[in-house]
């Protein structure tokens, strides 16, 4: 009876944020990766929930609930840790060590695994209406408390560590808050397979409810979660062969500028760079500097080239300007084939809109 | 009792205990040879798990009886201490490829499986001992062939996967080594490093499969050991005989280039006809001339430029701020190799045109770039690896 409730009320919640996906898909731009690893885990996360309730109700015979109460331990470790490792890996980029999280919740996990299927692992009780299952090998349950407390551990220390790095504010105090969540229902969980009760039962179980409903929630509320999350740029500049500026943004005063930051002989050098646009495998594609990354792009038919700074390239940021430049280069065709003698860089004004349209998730709060 | 055997397999281990002990001392000291710092800490990490802690615990668990729990608990951690040696070498075979940027999946892989396998061995009965004599009262000197381990289908599943996967990745990466370098015959030790790792394997894998069949009388167990052991020697004097065999270089350097922070190109040289010539060739010409400018920008800033990558080539920069000049390598990949080699030319040139440096530190002065014209013999001693 509880088990259908819960499970209807996880229902709901998905079925709510699958609609908005399907009706503002247009909102949503993420590497195919992100996307996939985003549908693994929510698939992960139902299995769970689902196996979870149902393992615990006496409809079942106590054979197939213990099928269920496996199957749950297994797809839990995985989902959460799989989500812990893709936000620390994410938020900790430049660090040297930044697959150790990932490589000791897989290290513990594999643990577990193997563990988990040594015989008579759990006796079954039943109070109540609803099974229960004591840990008969105290092994697994250490090592899946260890599993819990590395997770929140080190997630958190990231997280707070790494706060600086998201680049939509919004976004990472949304984490915080999801983090709290996550923490509390890990922690209800242990608390649950320690001392199996009804009580922490419904508590653990509302918890969890919440937590993916609150994530379901941001990645409605924040499409760009997919597509920015550390990422940011500072500059945007459209440059002609011959080193003349067309246009330049800035996206952290999110104006734009007459003169970029990037002046007097810098501008020369490009302009040498873009004057051998016609010597195509030696093009410049990408400058990396020690905090940010310069993006370099050539169309070598109407000569003229972007230049992106940015905190990191990544094919989101690739595909945008690819976009950008294809429609600047049909809107301005002409103009780009006649530019000679006077400039007149008014006529590129509609780099803007272009911007505005194409690096929308780039234009997050600060 | 047939002494023979253990006799034999204590003075292998006390003669491959020393070596491996002074190969280890020897790389950890002169790690610089092996391409970078993390490789020869790697190779020596190699030599000391296999030749000191491996075959530490494994003589313990076959040559001496102690207890049944203490001889298992040995054997256990042989066990582990082999699969840690088979991690770190194929990390080794890993950085051969790429150097400091290695593939993180194959490690995610092999995490999950040295989690699988602690997992499976911490369950009671993974492993049964079954000694072919009565029970001693104490510690005594035994007959390999009498102390036998056997294992729970799930280990000894988990084992010959992981070697199977481990024999599988030195291949790849040996033929991915093969097929990305211009110079063939310079892959070959890395094939041949590959082949010598993968015959102890084997026959680890084979004293699995068959360890509780009538082929045990074979001592497949003892033959592991004996061509571990002599694989070990075998590579452990051409570490220190020839470290440049242990690794290749999948990438070029075409040439090296000095500025003066004013943008003024003091050196260059080119590796592809080994000549110093202040013509560049065509492709980079213009690249350079623009590179020149941006250097000018941005060498008082703060965030500099760490690469700047073409199509073809990667352009590794490296400033000295104090002394006014930077160094630009390009190659076509940038690896820690380069940047290992540009730091100590850079800090050779350093030393060694202290007061030319210092006399042009003034951006008003003229500069006298023919003042530079030996360094021809300074790169090609730093750099001597690419010519």
């Amino acid at each position: 009876m509880i088990a259908s409730i819960f499970i209807s009320i996880l229902a709901v919640n998905y079925i709510i944020g699958i609609i908005y996906l399907i009706l503002n898909r247009e909102k949503f731009e993420a590497e195919i990766g992100m996307i996939i690893f985003l549908v693994v885990y929510f698939v992960f996360e139902i299995i769970y929930f689902i196996s979870f309730q149902l393992s615990t109700e006496i409809f079942f015979d106590i054979p197939i609930s213990l099928i269920f109460w496996y199957v749950s331990i297994i797809t839990r470790n995985f989902s959460i840790g799989m989500f812990a490792s893709m936000h620390n890996l994410e938020l900790n980029k430049k660090s040297k060590v930044r697959f150790l999280p990932a490589l000791i919740y897989i290290f513990i996990g594999g643990i577990i695994f193997s563990i988990l299927f040594v015989p008579n692992s759990f006796t079954v009780i039943i109070i109540g209406i609803d099974y229960y299952y004591i840990f008969n090998n105290t092994g697994l349950l250490l090592s899946i408390n260890l599993f819990s407390f590395c997770i929140v551990f080190i997630s958190w220390i990231i997280q707070i560590k790494g706060y600086h790095n998201f680049a939509d504010k919004k976004l990472g105090n949304f984490y915080n808050i999801f983090y709290l969540l996550f923490s509390s229902h890990i922690l209800f969980y242990n608390l649950f397979i320690i001392f199996p009760n009804i009580y922490l039962k419904i508590v653990y179980s509302v918890l969890y409810l919440i937590s993916i409903g609150y994530f379901v929630n941001i990645v409605i509320q924040k499409p760009d979660l997919l597509a920015v999350f550390t990422n940011k740029i500072y500059d945007f500049i459209v440059f002609h062969k011959s080193g003349i500026l067309l246009y330049s943004y800035n996206f952290e005063t999110r104006e734009e500028v007459d003169e970029s930051l990037l002046k007097g002989s810098i501008l020369i050098g490009i302009s040498h760079i873009l004057a051998n646009l016609s010597n195509v495998e030696s093009q410049v594609t990408h400058i990396k500097m020690k905090e940010r990354a310069v993006v370099f792009n050539f169309n070598t038919e109407l000569g003229y080239a972007t230049l992106l700074i940015a905190k990191h390239r990544n094919k989101i940021l690739e595909k945008c300007i690819d976009n950008f430049m294809d429609e600047f280069s049909s809107l301005n065709k002409d103009a780009l084939q006649n530019l000679t003698g006077l400039v007149d860089v008014s006529m590129f004004i509609n780099a803007k809109s272009l911007i505005k349209q194409y690096f929308r998730h780039f234009l997050t709060e600060k | 009792m047939n002494y023979i055997t253990p006799l034999s397999l204590i003075i292998g281990y006390i003669f491959i205990l020393s070596l491996s002990l002074m190969v280890t001392i020897y790389i950890i000291r002169n790690r610089k040879n092996y391409g970078t710092s993390f490789m020869g800490l790697l190779i020596a990490a190699t030599a000391f798990v296999i030749g000191v802690i491996h075959a530490t615990l494994y003589i313990l668990s076959v040559v001496f009886f102690i207890s049944v729990q203490v001889n298992i608990l040995f054997w256990k951690f042989s066990i582990l201490a082999w699969f840690v040696s088979l991690i770190i070498s194929s990390l080794l075979f890993s950085s051969f490829r790429e150097y400091k940027k290695i593939k993180s999946f194959p490690y995610l892989f092999y995490t999950l499986l040295l989690g699988l396998l602690i997992g499976a061995i911490l369950i009671p009965d993974s492993i049964m001992l079954n000694l072919s004599i009565s029970l001693p009262s104490s510690i005594i000197f035994i007959d390999p062939s009498l102390i036998n381990y056997f294992f729970s289908f799930n280990l000894g599943a988990i084992m010959i996967f992981f070697q199977v996967l481990v024999i599988y990745h030195y291949l790849y990466i040996a033929i991915i080594i093969s097929m990305r370098s211009k110079k063939k015959d310079e892959t070959l030790p890395v094939f041949l490093n590959a082949i010598i790792l993968s015959i102890p394997i084997i026959l680890n894998i084979l004293y699995i499969l068959f360890h509780q069949t009538l082929f045990k009388d074979f001592f497949i167990r003892e033959l592991f050991i004996i061509v571990l052991w002599i694989a070990d020697f075998g590579l452990s004097i051409m570490i220190i005989k020839k470290p440049e065999l242990f690794f290749v270089l999948p990438n070029r350097i075409y040439s090296i280039n000095i500025y003066h922070k004013s943008g003024i190109l003091i050196y260059s040289y080119n590796f592809e006809n080994q000549t110093d010539s202040k013509t560049e060739s065509t492709i980079w010409g213009n690249i350079l001339l623009g590179l020149n400018h941006i250097l000018s920008e941005f060498l008082d800033k703060k965030d500099k430029i760490d690469v700047i990558q073409t199509k073809e080539a990667d352009v590794v920069v490296k400033y000295e701020e104090d002394n006014g000049y930077a160094v630009i390598v390009i190659t076509n990949r940038k690896n820690s190799i380069v940047e290992d080699l540009m730091k100590n030319f850079s800090n050779e040139f350093k030393v060694k045109y202290k007061d030319e440096l210092n006399e042009i530190l003034d951006i008003n002065k003229i500069i006298n770039v023919s003042e530079f014209s030996d360094l021809k013999d300074l790169i090609e001693k730093n750099f001597q690896l690419y010519l």
